[in-house]
């Protein structure tokens, strides 16, 4: 996993954990990709984390990535991380490439995860290229706990991709479909996988873009929640958006109101001069009391309280600090 | 109430020694078990209810290894397969009941009692905060709160009830207590940190550490939501000269039922470590101030119960630790119950 040009800052509320970490061991499991094994140089443990989690490695202050754990989830004392040598790089894969040896020393923070594991029966996986990381814990979490799964893992030629080795034990449950070999299809495949729904079967993708838009197209007909995808740019969600307006209308549709917010008011003082009943009290978007339900609009979230998935869903956000992307809001207030 | 505890997570079961060589029971995320120590000192958990009349196991006997129920005398292995059926000469095929997964980390016996393949992903938390314990002296205590484990997580990440319910033991330099100073995050554990102006000593502080109340130091606070199972707090009085004198409170919560838990404290502490008073002493205040502190949970807890819709209660900005602890484990709550919460899709930047 990879990008974002610029730091996740810190948020105000919160500080994310931050160590640095020693190489352990570097390797290279795939043509133009490298593992990291990382741990505390003292040997302390690190954070727990569950498959689908990232951190960030901080290779300067304006250069950060993120990366998915792609270890043991039970190893308490080491990280392993896989990155793809871009020979495009903005600076991260050339970063990894020339500085980050065995015995050297990189500052971390994390690990988060936006794209958890969720309990299901049944799991289908779709790796594009470096996307593969993610579900390699995942695949051991389904493997232990007797799921069902299945991986469908494409890429440009078998030599570029990371883990086939490791996946093989798992015989007919993976298919893997590099480009270049005449006797497999990717395309033909996941239209395969994707073919019959079923409400038992979670789907897990990451990779390019262009596969999640096709696992998307593919899912269109799947229950509402079965489908989790990563995507390898993530917008740092914190950040207010270029998106947000100065100024914008929000519709409280229990007390039948209608305001307007201006530029130097919150949603909540807005609404609380035009007498509508709401309840805050920390002012910061820390402390979650303010919250309310969105019926209608695209919020501008800007609080500590939701996680970036919470935000990306848009149905509830913290009317004292966040404001809007549309010109529109409808609350339930 | 329907439990708001996830399965899968170790939590701590029993303190290493209340098991011994007779049979503890103990109900645990609202199962009964059965504890025990076999003749190789390894910890045994099972179900503790008999399958063939459902009466506890715990109110049997041990024969060796195993457990023999008090009603028909039907006997079980250490693994919870029946062994014998004194009515019968076969034993029924493939009969057991249940047993846990347990890690033994003196002075907590920990046990797992979710999906049981799920227990080697994710190993217990190790309890390392003082290092190899050597310079440290410790006790321990069991109690019980009748209130939901959240409401113990909430109550130590925010600790400025302290003025309130505790005024005797807040320094009498501090007037109040200055805001948290850090909340930090991963994707499982919040902890706070906060330091004090410097101060002369509380009462229990001169008597616990034996220094002269006159002698002035900042104190560093910090509490630590390790996972939905295990709260650290520790407490260092920082002198403008010398070592820092530093207490643990390293405290299991582990849900009875929604609306109980079980509260396994180790209390260690790097100074007066030969002292036995000084032990006893603390132990003495902590068992006092946590009775205290229990009450008013339980009364919070009745109160709860009371409402007949849910309600919303406001958190202010020192609720920030305690906001992330609670969605942490509603999380995993969610995760494991394969709940379609979210369909986390992130936005693709530009």
């Amino acid at each position: 996993m990879t990008t974002t040009e610029q730091a996740t800052r810190s948020r105000a509320a919160y500080r994310e954990v931050e160590v640095d970490l020693e190489v352990r061991r570097r390797e290279a499991p795939a043509d133009g990709v490298v593992t990291l094994t990382l741990a505390a140089p003292g040997g302390e443990d690190l954070p727990e984390w569950t498959p689908g989690a990232h951190i960030d490695l901080i290779m300067t202050p304006s250069l950060v990535r993120q990366y998915s754990l792609c270890g043991d989830t039970a190893s308490r004392g080491e990280w392993r991380v896989g990155i793809l040598l871009d020979p495009n790089s903005r600076g991260g894969s050339e970063f990894v490439h020339d500085k980050l040896h065995e015995g050297t020393t990189v500052r971390v923070r994390g690990p988060r995860n936006h794209f958890p594991l969720v309990s299901s029966p049944r799991y289908q996986f779709i790796a594009g290229g470096i996307g593969i990381t993610p579900m390699v814990p995942m695949i051991e979490a389904a493997e232990a706990t007797g799921a069902d799964w299945r991986l469908l893992y494409g890429g440009r030629a078998r030599s570029s991709m990371a883990f086939t080795g490791e996946l093989e034990r798992y015989g007919e449950r993976v298919t893997v479909c590099p480009r270049d070999e005449q006797d497999t299809n990717f395309r033909k495949s996941l239209e395969s996988a994707l073919s019959v729904t079923d409400d038992k079967t979670l789907v897990y993708c990451c990779g390019p873009e262009g596969l999640l838009q096709a696992v998307e197209d593919g899912c269109g007909h799947w229950p509402d929640g079965s489908l989790h995808v990563e995507r390898f740019s993530a917008k740092a969600l914190e950040e207010p958006s270029p998106d947000a307006l100065r100024s914008f209308e929000v519709e409280c549709q229990r007390s039948g109101l209608t305001l307007m917010v201006p530029l130097d008011k919150s949603i909540y003082e807005a609404a609380e001069e035009a007498g509508v009943d709401v309840l805050g009290s920390c002012m910061e978007g820390v402390c979650g009391t303010c919250e309310c339900d969105v019926l209608e609009g695209e919020p501008d979230h800007r609080d500590s309280v939701l996680n970036d998935a919470e935000k990306a869903c848009n149905d509830t956000m913290m009317i004292c600090v966040s404001r809007s992307r549309s010109e529109r809001l409808v609350l339930d207030l | 109430m329907t439990p708001n505890y996830p399965f899968n997570c170790w939590y701590v079961a029993a303190t290493s020694d209340e098991v011994g060589e007779g049979l503890l029971a103990r109900r645990l995320l609202d199962r009964p078990v059965v504890l025990y120590r076999r003749s190789s000192g390894d910890v045994v958990a099972m179900e503790d209810r008999c399958v063939h009349r459902a009466y506890p196991l715990s109110e049997g006997r041990r024969d060796g290894d195993r457990v023999v129920c008090g009603y028909h005398g039907f006997s079980y292995g250490p693994d919870g397969c029946l062994v014998d059926v004194p009515s019968q000469e076969s034993v029924p095929p493939g009969a057991r009941v249940r047993s846990y997964p347990v890690h033994e980390q003196s002075p907590f016996v920990w046990i797992w009692l979710g999906d049981r393949r799920a227990a080697a992903l994710r190993p217990p938390p190790r309890v390392p905060w003082y290092g190899d314990g050597v310079a440290w002296a410790s006790t321990t205590e069991v109690l019980r709160v009748e209130a939901n484990y959240l409401l113990l997580h909430e109550h130590y990440l925010d600790l400025t009830d302290v003025f309130v319910m505790h005024p005797e033991a807040v320094p009498p330099d501090i007037e109040i207590l200055p805001p948290l100073d850090e909340v930090e995050v991963s994707e499982r554990s919040v902890s706070y940190s906060r330091s004090t102006p410097p101060s002369r000593l509380a009462a229990w502080e001169a008597e616990a550490t034996g220094l002269s109340p006159d002698t002035a130091g900042v104190r560093r606070e910090e509490g630590t939501f390790v996972s939905p199972a295990l709260h650290v707090q520790h407490y260092a009085i920082d002198p403008e000269s010398g070592k820092a004198y530093e207490l643990l409170r390293i405290q299991g919560f582990t849900p009875e039922s929604p609306g109980a838990t079980h509260v396994f404290l180790q209390m260690a502490r790097n100074y007066a470590t030969d002292n036995d008073s000084a032990g006893d002493f603390l132990r003495t205040m902590f068992h006092e101030w946590a009775t205290r502190d229990a009450a008013v949970l339980e009364t919070i807890q009745r109160r709860l119960g009371e409402d007949t819709v849910a309600r919303r209660d406001i958190n202010v900005k020192a609720d920030r630790a305690a906001v992330r602890a609670r969605r942490i484990a509603m999380e995993m709550v969610d995760e494991e119950s394969g709940r379609f919460t979210l369909n986390r899709i992130l936005t693709a930047s530009g």
